[in-house]
């Protein structure tokens, strides 16, 4: 372990990213920013202006589900594809026009698009040979780069004759060779098994912290997300809806979307019934709940709640003072989810009841029985329908 | 008793295969001991063996012209639409537009019409056009006729490649031409390799369209192989057809090593 950190450190010296031109007096304009975003395929918007941006050295996720516009989103802020209005900033220049040869940004493709027709070596020199280096100087930096992705040796490997985690690792190793401004992922986890895919995150998450890169990451994979990240851009249908750093999307999330998205939790459909200051009172089909949130009476919402801030009324974390939302559910399942248990409650419509608890708690509960709930005001979610 | 009822059924198949082989090969039989019988005239070595029709063909200067004339249409048409073909071929594969599986059977009609036909065609197209050049002529016809094994086995090797490494090595520093050069050239090759096969296979033997367009300057060999045919009964035709046919033996068993067969049927 201690040995791969020393080797991460002993190449970072050569993986600097390049010093940046920053003429212009911009100092405060983000890295990368991307404004406005547009792009239609056929009458259909695939990109519906997006704006990013992602400070030098941050770790970005773009999440969200199949055909939201991920790829096309990486696409276009790697030259690869053009878009039909919005700009592209890297480094306070407007490269909105430039194509890809000359950005200068590393990308990890969804299937590694690795060239079946060249060795290890030859395709992480491949880029090299691009930008014309001293050709006496690559075999040296090839060497380096398969070093840093733990496949020292692999060098004359066919493509073919590597697993799927070491072709990513070859990928890796590729983009990163050129020294790039920036680094694009997509996916790319998405063909290795689970156990392995969460070996890789905290590998490929270290590496590039080590070399300062700026990375964009694209995933359809919450936890990954979760796991990865500075900051996570969740995306839905070519829009971004919520943009924050992990935390925040995971306890407060900006749209209803991100909140479903991110993680299994209870929603309930719910009317505003009446509204004091930004204190809520809201009508569910188990009870009244408070939330904080700034609505007009009779609007129809969605209340959500993280299914660990719900408890057991009574317990210890049910403490006085606090300002508590208590409904009665009618327990139906617990799901056996390692350390943790999930409850489900009986629930109408498409409204979920789901709360979170110890295992070593388990005793407590029987299924189909009445079980008192609460849970924090301040951890009532409303969301506009 | 079972075992010997499958070994005779091993022999049966045997046999069965031995003489399908014979039955379909037995006119290149015919003219390989045509090509070697002393007598003077197209016949069965009744007398003995000679190699010197072999001789003869090297000789005759009837047949080196021709040849040579072959050989070059075959070379350079086969050049221009291994050209045309892959970025007919590239087009085709990359959109998606009305009309595009028309003109993908308009290409590869070529391979389907009968030579009469685009034969007769041709000769009027070109007349309209002007062109009086026989050599030109023959040459267009023959990228006609071999446009479509070009664009046909390149469309079976595209459809298997994947255009994200044009995107990668775009993105690893090399503009789009470059790009598509340094990664789609070397995936194709072997679909190139059997491409140029077959295409220069289909100019060289061409005789329909030849007899259309060429004219008594540009004489092409199949096409003197029957004008020699009507003067002269020595087996001399039977020794080219054998040198033709080891020619493409050869050239086949070099590209299967080079390619694989599989590649080389389906592209
Ligand atoms: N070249 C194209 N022509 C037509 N539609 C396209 C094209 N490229 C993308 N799309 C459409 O754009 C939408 C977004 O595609 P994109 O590949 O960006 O999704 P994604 O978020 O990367 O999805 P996934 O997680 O499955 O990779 C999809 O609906 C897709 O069908
Ligand atoms: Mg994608």
């Amino acid at each position: 372990m201690l040995d791969t950190v020393a080797k991460l450190q002993g190449v970072s010296s050569i993986m600097q990213p390049q010093p940046i031109d920053r003429a212009g007096g911009q100092t405060s304009e983000a890295f990368l920013k991307l404004e406005g975003i547009t792009r239609r395929i056929e009458q259909q918007t695939i990109l519906d202006d997006v704006s990013l941006s992602v400070e030098e050295g941050q770790f970005i996720s773009l999440l969200g589900p199949s055909g939201c516009g991920k790829t096309t989103l990486l696409r276009v802020a790697s030259g690869l594809a053009p878009c039909d209005s919005g700009t592209v900033r890297l480094a306070g220049m407007d490269i909105t026009g430039v194509p890809a040869h000359k950005r200068n940004m590393g990308v990890v493709f969804q299937n590694y698009a690795l060239f079946p027709h060249l060795s290890v070596a030859e395709n992480v020199a491949f880029g090299l040979k691009a930008q014309r280096r001293d050709r006496a100087a690559i075999p040296s930096i090839v060497a380096e780069c398969l070093a840093m992705v733990q496949l020292a040796g692999f060098g004359d490997r066919r493509i073919s004759s590597l697993s799927g985690g070491q072709q990513q690792r070859v990928a890796v190793a590729r983009a990163l060779a050129v020294r790039p401004k920036l680094v694009l992922l997509d996916e790319p986890f998405s063909a290795l098994d689970r156990q392995l895919r969460e070996v890789m995150q905290i590998e490929l998450r270290r590496l590039l912290r080590s070399v300062n890169m700026t990375v964009i990451f694209v995933t359809h994979d919450q936890d990954e997300a979760l796991v990865m990240s500075d900051r996570i851009a969740v995306m839905n249908r070519g829009r971004i809806e919520d943009y924050s750093d992990p935390a925040s999307i995971y306890s407060r999330p900006k749209s209803l979307f991100a909140f479903d998205f991110v993680g299994l939790s209870t929603r309930m459909a719910a009317r505003v019934v009446a509204a004091d200051g930004d204190m809520l009172t809201l009508d569910t089909k188990y009870g009244s709940v408070r939330a904080k949130g700034r609505f007009y009476p009779g609007t129809s919402v969605i209340v959500g709640v993280r299914p660990e801030s719900i408890g057991p009324a009574g317990d210890k974390s049910d403490a006085a003072g606090e300002d508590r939302n208590r409904l009665k559910l009618w327990l139906t399942d617990i799901v056996f989810q390692g350390s943790k248990r999930h409850l489900h409650f009986a629930a109408q419509e498409s409204d979920r009841l789901v709360a979170e608890v110890n295992s070593a708690a388990i005793n407590m509960f029987e299924p189909d029985s009445e079980l008192s709930v609460s849970w924090r005001v301040q951890d009532t979610l409303v969301f506009p329908t | 008793m079972k075992r010997n009822l499958t070994l005779l059924k091993a022999f049966a198949r045997g046999l069965w295969l031995t003489l399908a082989l014979l039955i379909v090969n037995a006119p290149l039989i015919i003219v390989l001991l045509v090509s070697l019988s002393s007598s003077p005239i197209f016949d069965l070595p009744r007398e003995g063996l000679s190699l010197r029709w072999y001789a003869k063909v090297f000789q005759l200067d009837s047949i080196a012209g021709p040849l040579l004339t072959s050989l070059q249409l075959a070379l350079s048409a086969t050049a221009v639409s291994l050209v045309l073909g892959t970025a007919c071929a590239l087009g085709l594969s990359r959109s998606r537009f009305p009309g595009r599986d028309l003109l993908v059977t308009g290409v590869l009609s070529p391979m389907m019409l009968p030579g009469v036909v685009i034969g007769i065609a041709l000769l009027f197209y070109l007349r309209a056009l002007g062109i009086t050049n026989s050599f030109l002529s023959l040459f267009i016809a023959h990228v006609v006729i071999t446009l479509p094994y070009i664009v046909r086995i390149t469309l079976a090797g595209l459809s298997l490649f994947d255009f994200a490494l044009v995107d990668a090595a775009r993105t690893l520093g090399y503009p789009p031409v470059k790009a598509v050069i340094k990664v789609l050239v070397p995936n194709l090759a072997p679909s190139f390799v059997s491409a140029a096969v077959f295409a220069f296979l289909a100019s060289f033997d061409n005789y329909a369209i030849a007899l259309f367009v060429g004219d008594i300057y540009t004489v092409t060999l199949p096409i003197q192989i029957i004008n020699y045919l009507s003067v002269s009964t020595d087996p001399v035709v039977a020794a080219i057809a054998v040198i033709l046919l080891f020619g493409t033996l050869v050239s086949l068993l070099i590209t299967e090593r080079l390619v694989g067969l599989q590649r080389l049927a389906g592209g």
